[in-house]
């Protein structure tokens, strides 16, 4: 039933083809075709990651003589599915929500192409197959968000997301020349072999192949997944068709762990690159999430939302936990790609019923009234702390009982408390009747999540990476020395804990009120107000190199 | 007299600023199918004088040729009449030819590395002449909104000029691949160079490519290339296509 991988991979293709030809014969019902292969489409990925699940192991099929070969594997076959699911939502939502728009086959054919790109770079074999189609992403992406061709406006953003698609393009194709001068060979997996038999392989400047294609894939990476620096298109580029906008959060942009996943066994001889692929995760995860809670458009606000989450899955990748990026881009794009197609039924609601309902809960985030009586601070301050670390010992216990001898669990058990935490925090405020049932709910609820987020990142575990050895040595590439990473773990825990203690003092006194925003928090908003000023950045950087090329064609006379 | 085939050989395979002949001569030619005879013969010389003078190529020239190749690509990102783009990116994708023969590619295919690039551009030539016939220039300053008024042509565009800066399955696509791969190992900073060359190709195919198609449709309207037209641009742009899946195989 493998064999299935290759129809999952060709029908897309062959439907966006079918669909642009029958256009002018058939107008707009030849979006039918389309639809009728995104539901093949479906139906076959399902059935491959069936085979996948009942242990079919590693096929791998030939097309042309050096390149050209589809893989079949657990993260091929997983990550099939969930593009297949992902489009096939998004095919069905789009027949009524195009309906108006000129080119409405056009656009149909574009999404059953991106389709077919998507599933054949998931399931590329070799290293050929996997730069055309990383490659031909962003050339789709660009006249996918530039589907009205009117709009001045969505084509200055699908260009920005095309430059910074070509230059995440380019490490990845360095990183795989590098590869093929060292082993002979574009084939994935007798690279990944060989490689395994000489980890110590020295490449340019005598430096380390792992250590440097290791770089290259993470900053192709970064640019496929908006990671801070290379982020300035993802929120900009909603003025696509918002079906576009859906498909590119739920399915393109979180490319970057799928890639990073894909070099496992690159990255599991490297020393050090997963140490700065979870710095600039976290930086990400910590720009991206400070710059959504400004925004007051919510498809911009969503923009951001998804570059923290990227930089949450990136983040997880630098840890060692590989599989839970997975988890992590799955669940995000199901979890975004709903958002953004019940954005404009929300838009629209908010339109036609003026006024929201004035429930505690709007009164807490959006009048930011909080509650009048203060519960006992003490028991509060001991319940933020002790409780989300009860329920994630407890979930982790369930899965593997030496969790905790591995640092990139501690450091997900840490983020997971610091959520937990400031949940239990926040409904400290929060004006109601019975606090004992609400933080009750909450509780549980954190509770719930925690235990089904382990139980099926265990569950992830075990399918990608079925050997046990080489899970530890993920783990191992991600560790940093221990001394060290115990220094780190305190003294953030100290901080963060210190700011809550403190925060409740200040509520239980009283002394939140009154206080005039000094110049330093005024400044601070200014400057996220202007998002760091990096877009404005790139914008006078491109307007000065246009300037001196225009400045060049003048001194040489345009020859 | 080797000097002598030097300069030759960089006036045919263009190096800064021997360059500048071949671009003042396409853009004075105002003929579509001249021009495309034009792209076509104007490297072969070049290689000629290369195959029959066995010269060694020194490290200097291949910075020289990476710093056209530059160059021009540089100067293409912000022009906009798109016959001088089409001279400009030629003169800067000819100039590769001198890194990867230095870097090892076989003189015999060398051809094969010019074809890739001179015939997508001749194809956007044949192109460029449709849009002059209809507008009198192929100016972006004074055509934009293609896309609304000639779809057709608007789609022979866009594929002809991915094609052009180098996009997946078309022969350019390859020939890049090709020459950066001999040239990672024994110079990296070139390598390096190659691929800023390849994606200020991008910048500057894109740019042009979005002044000439987006916006409202002109004022005046002018017909669109007919349907048999459009079938035969298509097969050959499919042709293109095939085309590199045969050099995939002969470079890779």
């Amino acid at each position: 039933m493998h064999q299935l991988i290759l129809l999952v991979i060709a029908l897309p293709f062959v439907s966006a083809v079918l669909t642009q030809l029958l256009a002018s014969r058939l107008g707009r019902r030849s979006a039918s075709v389309s639809i009728a292969g995104a539901w093949l489409t479906f139906l076959f990925a399902a059935l491959t990651l069936w085979s996948a699940l009942s242990g079919s192991g590693v096929h791998e099929y030939r097309l042309f003589s050096s390149w050209g070969v589809v893989r079949f594997d657990s993260l091929s076959a997983l990550m099939s599915a969930v593009i297949a699911t992902i489009s096939l939502i998004v095919h069905l939502y789009s027949v009524r929500y195009m309906v108006e728009e000129p080119g409405y086959a056009r656009f149909f054919a574009l999404l059953s192409g991106m389709t077919g790109t998507l599933l054949l770079m998931v399931a590329a074999g070799d290293l050929i197959t996997l730069l055309i189609a990383w490659h031909l992403v962003g050339i789709l992406l660009y006249f996918l968000l530039g589907f009205d061709t009117r709009s001045r406006s969505a084509y200055r953003y699908a260009f920005w997301t095309w430059i910074t698609y070509r230059l995440g393009d380019l490490p990845l194709l360095i990183a795989a020349v590098l590869l093929y001068q060292a082993f002979d060979s574009w084939s994935l997996s007798v690279i990944f072999e060989r490689l395994a038999a000489a980890p110590d392989t020295r490449t340019i400047y005598g430096l380390s192949l792992a250590e440097v294609v290791g770089s290259l894939v993470a900053v192709a990476a970064f640019a496929r997944s908006a990671q801070f620096l290379m982020h300035t298109w993802l929120p900009y580029s909603m003025s696509g068709p918002t079906p576009v906008s859906a498909l590119m959060h739920a399915g393109i942009v979180n490319a970057g762990g799928f890639l990073i996943n894909r070099f496992a066994p690159v990255f599991v001889e490297t020393t050090s690159v997963l140490h700065w692929v979870f710095v600039v995760g976290l930086a990400t995860a910590v720009f991206g999430s400070v710059l959504m809670l400004i925004q007051n458009d919510i498809k911009k606000a969503l923009g951001y939302s998804t570059m923290g989450q990227m930089g949450f899955m990136i983040m997880e990748c630098g840890i060692g936990a590989f599989s839970l990026a997975i988890y992590h881009l799955i669940a995000h794009g199901l979890f975004k790609g709903t958002l953004f197609l019940g954005a404009g039924g929300v838009i629209s609601d908010a339109r036609k019923h003026e006024g929201v309902p004035k429930d505690p809960l709007y009164n807490f985030v959006v009048e930011k009234n909080p509650a009048k009586g203060r519960k006992p601070w003490l028991l509060m301050a001991a319940m933020t702390l002790l409780v989300p670390i009860a329920i994630l010992v407890f979930a982790h216990w369930l899965v593997v009982q030496d969790f905790y001898q591995k640092q990139g669990a501690i450091v997900l058990l840490f983020f997971g408390w610091v959520t937990g935490a400031q949940l239990i925090f926040s409904t400290y405020r929060m004006r109601t009747d019975k606090p004992g049932r609400l933080i009750t709910q909450v509780i549980i609820s954190f509770a719930v999540v925690v235990v089904g987020y382990t139980l099926v990142s265990h569950a992830f575990d075990l399918f990608l990476y079925p050997d046990e050895a080489f899970r530890a040595r993920i783990y191992a590439a991600a560790s940093i020395d221990v001394i060290w990473f115990d220094v780190l773990v305190v003294l953030v825990t100290a901080v963060i804990v210190a700011g809550w203690l403190r925060t409740y003092y200040n509520e239980r006194n009283g002394r939140r009120k009154g206080k005039v925003l000094n110049p330093v928090w005024l400044g601070f908003y200014a400057l996220i107000s202007r998002e760091f000023y990096v877009t404005d950045l790139y914008v006078l950087l491109t307007r000065k190199l246009e300037f001196l090329a225009t400045r060049l064609n003048i001194w040489l006379r345009w020859v | 007299m080797q000097e002598l085939s030097w300069i030759v050989a960089a006036l045919f395979l263009p190096l800064f600023p021997l360059g500048m002949v071949f671009n003042a001569l396409f853009q004075r030619v105002r003929i579509a199918w001249v021009r495309v005879i034009i792209l076509l013969v104007w490297p072969l010389p070049g290689i000629w004088i290369l195959q029959n003078a066995s010269l060694v190529i020194p490290d200097w020239i291949v910075y020289w040729a990476l710093f056209s190749a530059v160059l021009y690509g540089f100067r293409a990102v912000v022009v906009k009449e798109i016959g001088v783009w089409i001279g400009f990116l030629a003169t800067s994708t000819w100039a590769l030819n001198w890194i990867a023969l230095a870097s090892g590619v076989v003189l015999d295919e060398l051809v094969l590395h010019v074809l890739a690039f001179s015939l997508p551009l001749s194809l956007l030539t044949i192109l460029v002449a449709d849009l002059e016939r209809r507008y009198g220039s192929a100016y972006t300053g004074v055509v934009s909104g293609l896309a609304q008024a000639q779809p057709r042509l608007s789609g022979m565009f866009v594929v002809a000029m991915l094609a052009v800066i180098g996009s997946p399955l078309f022969p350019a696509f390859f020939s890049m691949l090709d020459i950066i791969t001999h040239t990672i190992m024994a110079l990296p900073v070139i390598a390096f160079g190659l691929v800023m060359v390849w994606l200020l190709w991008s910048w500057s195919g894109i740019r042009l490519l979005q002044e000439l198609l987006v916006g409202p449709a002109p004022q005046v309207q002018h017909d669109d290339i007919s349907r048999s037209i459009a079938i035969t641009y298509g097969m050959s742009l499919v042709m293109l296509i095939i085309g590199g899946l045969y050099l995939s195989r002969v470079l890779l």
